[in-house]
């Protein structure tokens, strides 16, 4: 019997997000090489990013650093449990972080997602009212 | 009235209170009322609803959160906090 452990079987694609905030002052080119870096670790994991979303400017909930604002950029994709090892270590490394994440994506999550975006509309609800 | 039918009225009253209860238990929370399949991190807006004034994760008894959703949702005001997104205690407070 196989063991079931948090990275999952050997070998075993699954998808995951990551979540960086870097410190906005530091300018756009150096935000958007971070972003590419962080696909080539992924690439080199055998990791395919399915996703990126740009998030922004926003304003942190408290202070780091003595920073009130972070660059949002979050990046959805699927591999084996070795790119998570990849990407913090590469996180750690690099400056101007200031904050990092990466998550599994439940199944579950993803249908909510969906769900967010496309509101299902209720049919017969409103027969019921009339009934 | 034979033994039979008396089983038969117990059941029936049984499965009415069961009945009261589930509908008393499933009322309040509201992740069920809107058929959340889990709840995102992301939510900022939504997730501060469930925390106190000063940031604080409010208990089930107080929110009626199901045991199910709250365990969705206290990893995901986690996460956002450690994100920035939430504060782990407020400016008032601080
Ligand atoms: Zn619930």
């Amino acid at each position: 019997m196989s063991k079931k452990t948090r990275k999952g079987l050997p070998g075993q694609l699954r998808s995951y997000e990551t979540v960086v905030v870097v410190d906005p002052q530091i300018g756009d080119d150096v935000i958007k090489s971070i972003v590419e870096k962080t696909k080539e670790v992924i690439a080199s994991n055998n990791g395919t990013v399915t996703k990126v979303e740009d998030w922004g400017k926003r304003k942190l909930a408290y202070i780091i650093d003595k920073k009130t604002y972070g660059h949002y950029t979050c990046i959805e994709f699927d591999g084996p449990g070795e790119v998570v090892k990849g990407l913090t270590d590469y996180y750690h490394i690099s400056e101007n972080i200031l904050r990092h994440i990466t998550l599994l994506i439940d199944s579950r999550l993803r249908e909510e997602r969906k769900r967010e975006k496309a509101p299902a509309k209720e049919p017969g609800s409103q027969d019921e009212m009339f009934v | 009235m034979n033994a039979r039918e008396l089983k038969e009225r117990r059941d029936k009253r049984k499965d009415q209170r069961n009945q009261k209860n589930a509908a008393l238990k499933h009322k309040n929370c509201p992740f069920c009322e809107d058929k959340t399949f889990f709840v995102d991190y992301r939510d900022t807006k939504r997730l501060s609803k469930f925390t106190s004034e000063q940031g604080r994760i409010l208990t089930r008894r107080t929110s009626g959160v199901c045991a199910l959703h709250q365990r969705q949702l206290v990893n995901a005001i986690k996460h956002a906090r450690h994100l920035a997104m939430l504060t782990f205690v407020s400016d008032m407070t601080r």
